[in-house]
């Protein structure tokens, strides 16, 4: 087994004299959902397109379950199942035929049953028949799942993989991410979307013109940063607050605190704060939204 | 490589241009026979002409002519939509990332158009004579007439397939290194008329043409032709026409397979 699924280290990459990506590295681990995020030209899709061998890195290494993708790139097509961020198939062949035709051409043999078997997962059976040119976005990117699953890869690479799809498209193709990783594969999925991040990935990377800005675990960047209160008088909670030992209390707008609790108990400040005569009408715990990290990450 | 060749024949057969490319080889194969027989009723002699075209092995010239004027076409057509329809639909990444060599993968291209080219040249030809032989046999008319010697009948092919493989690998490597079938086709078709018009003395050696007529006259007459002699000073054995179509042809091939294996394709 190795340490890391997907491992990029000081991976650089130029077109001409603009440098695309800049010595990034990170590792996601086998079996975990890693979400890459940034705004558009951060160099999210160069790193997808290396990642699945499409492009070569200027500098630095790239390595899927410990094959180089520039050195070895026979052996890591084999496990890589990619969705490329605009999925294009045969517009005159039907998605059944687009599939097989994209089996036929696999590194492995795909069985006839795999495709049939796969269409049932993405839920294209009914449509399997009808010419792709009368695809919806959404069926298209479907197909493009069941192309990028046909030979069962244990690495997923999900460029934006709900782009184009209706709210109950995303929300059933979300649980289908998440119950693949939870077979073993590991996924790496760029996207846009910051709530569909935070509900699905377990790591973070986060890019921004080209360079690694965070590479967290999702839920350690949305762990509760402290208590929001709803006190009255706000300036009697305060002064109670700040006198206990390793409690930090602020005003926020309204009759709102903010408190840095340390070690302290919530029912222990509630039980100073009405001791001291102060209203106690909320408490809260707080943690700041993945799109507050973002936009400090990034700008 | 199996499968993949069956798939990838299996792919173009649906293709919109070999579709069409095919269907109207076919449709004109189809025709010629029974627009000869209608244009010429009530005249005797262009009747009689028509019937002796028709019957065998007139029909097989009359089958070489047509693949004349329409094999570059169709060759160029094939050779150059069977990559550049990768390019138009943008499907070249997902066959890139499955298949990771780039030569398997333009092997299997070359050797699917190939067959494709032959494929509609061969079925061509024969529904032209069949349905030749079909109106002899309708009026009557005997369905052969002096039959040569074999070399007759099937060296003047070498001079097609020749011209058509010059055509699509032309075709094809344009469409490579322009990512446009239709440039490509252009260029492939527009192949064999540019380089009979700078047909000269000093060309000659490099020109494909001039090496398949020299071995076609030399199969057939097992001399030196005299035009080509006197005309372009022109005096290569046979052997060695070969062997410069052939390292010709290579050069081409390995251009086409350069520009793919350093081509960056993205989705």
């Amino acid at each position: 087994m190795h340490a890391a699924a997907i491992s990029v280290q000081d991976f650089t990459r130029r077109f001409g004299r603009t440098v695309a990506v800049d010595r990034l590295s990170f590792d996601v681990a086998p079996g975990a959902i890693c979400g890459v995020v940034g705004p558009n030209g951060a160099g999210k899709s160069t790193t997808f397109r290396t990642v699945c061998g499409l492009l070569r890195p200027t500098s630095g290494s790239v390595t899927v379950l410990g094959r180089d993708v520039a050195g070895d790139p026979e052996t890591v097509a084999a496990c890589v199942g990619l969705l490329p961020e605009t999925p294009h198939f045969y517009p005159y062949m039907t998605g059944e035929a687009n599939l097989r035709a994209l089996a036929g051409m696999s590194p492995r043999p795909v069985s006839p049953a795999r495709c049939v078997e796969l269409l049932d997962l993405v839920k294209l059976t009914k449509a399997s028949g009808k010419k792709v040119s009368t695809y919806s976005a959404g069926m298209k990117q479907r197909l493009a799942l069941a192309a990028a699953l046909l030979t069962n890869p244990p690495v997923l690479l999900l460029d934006e993989p709900t782009a184009g799809l209706d709210p109950t498209g995303a929300l059933e193709l979300r649980a289908l991410i998440k119950s693949l990783a939870a077979e073993g594969r590991t996924i790496l999925m760029a996207t846009q979307a910051l709530d569909e991040a935070e509900r699905t990935c377990s790591q973070l990377i986060v890019l921004s013109r080209g360079q690694l800005r965070a590479n967290v675990q999702v839920a350690d960047l949305l762990a509760p940063s402290g208590l929001r209160m709803k006190v009255h008088p706000a300036a009697d909670a305060i002064r109670i607050l700040n006198g206990l030992p390793g409690v930090q209390a602020t005003s926020l707008p309204g009759d709102e605190i903010a408190v840095d609790a340390g070690t302290t108990p919530p029912a222990s400040l509630v039980r100073a704060l009405v001791l001291g005569g102060v209203d106690v009408s909320e408490v809260a715990m707080h943690r700041d939204s993945l799109e507050h990290h973002f936009l400090q990450l990034t700008s | 490589m199996i499968r993949q060749l069956h798939r990838g024949w299996a792919r173009g057969r649906v293709r919109p241009v070999e579709k069409f490319a095919g269907a109207s080889e076919l449709l004109i194969g189809l025709m010629i026979p029974l627009i000869m027989l209608a244009r010429t009723a009530g005249n005797q002699i262009l009747r009689t002409s028509a019937l002796t075209s028709l019957a065998f092995p007139g029909s097989l010239a009359g089958g070489r002519a047509m693949m004349t004027i329409l094999g570059p076409l169709f060759a160029a057509a094939i050779a150059s939509n069977i990559v550049g329809a990768e390019y138009q639909y943008g499907t070249w990444p997902w066959l890139l990332v499955r298949t990771s060599s780039r030569t398997r993968l333009l092997t299997v291209k070359v050797l699917v158009a190939a067959a494709r080219i032959l494929a509609i040249a061969v079925a061509g030809i024969a529904l032209y004579m069949t349905m030749g032989a079909l109106v002899l046999a309708f009026v009557g008319a005997p369905l052969t007439k002096d039959i040569p010697a074999a070399r007759f009948l099937l060296v003047p092919f070498i001079d097609i397939a020749g011209n058509m493989a010059f055509v699509a690998a032309v075709a094809m490597t344009v469409t490579l290194a322009s990512r446009s079938s239709v440039f490509g086709m252009l260029a492939g078709v527009m192949f064999v008329p540019v380089l009979a018009a700078i047909r000269f003395k000093e060309t000659a050696a490099w020109i494909p043409m001039v090496h398949l007529q020299n071995i076609e006259e030399k199969l057939l007459f097992h001399k030196a032709s005299p035009f080509l002699a006197t005309a372009l000073d022109f005096h290569m054995s046979g052997r060695a026409s070969a062997a410069v179509l052939g390292a010709e042809l290579l050069v081409l091939l390995a251009a086409a397979y350069m520009i793919f294996k350093r081509q960056e394709i993205v989705y």
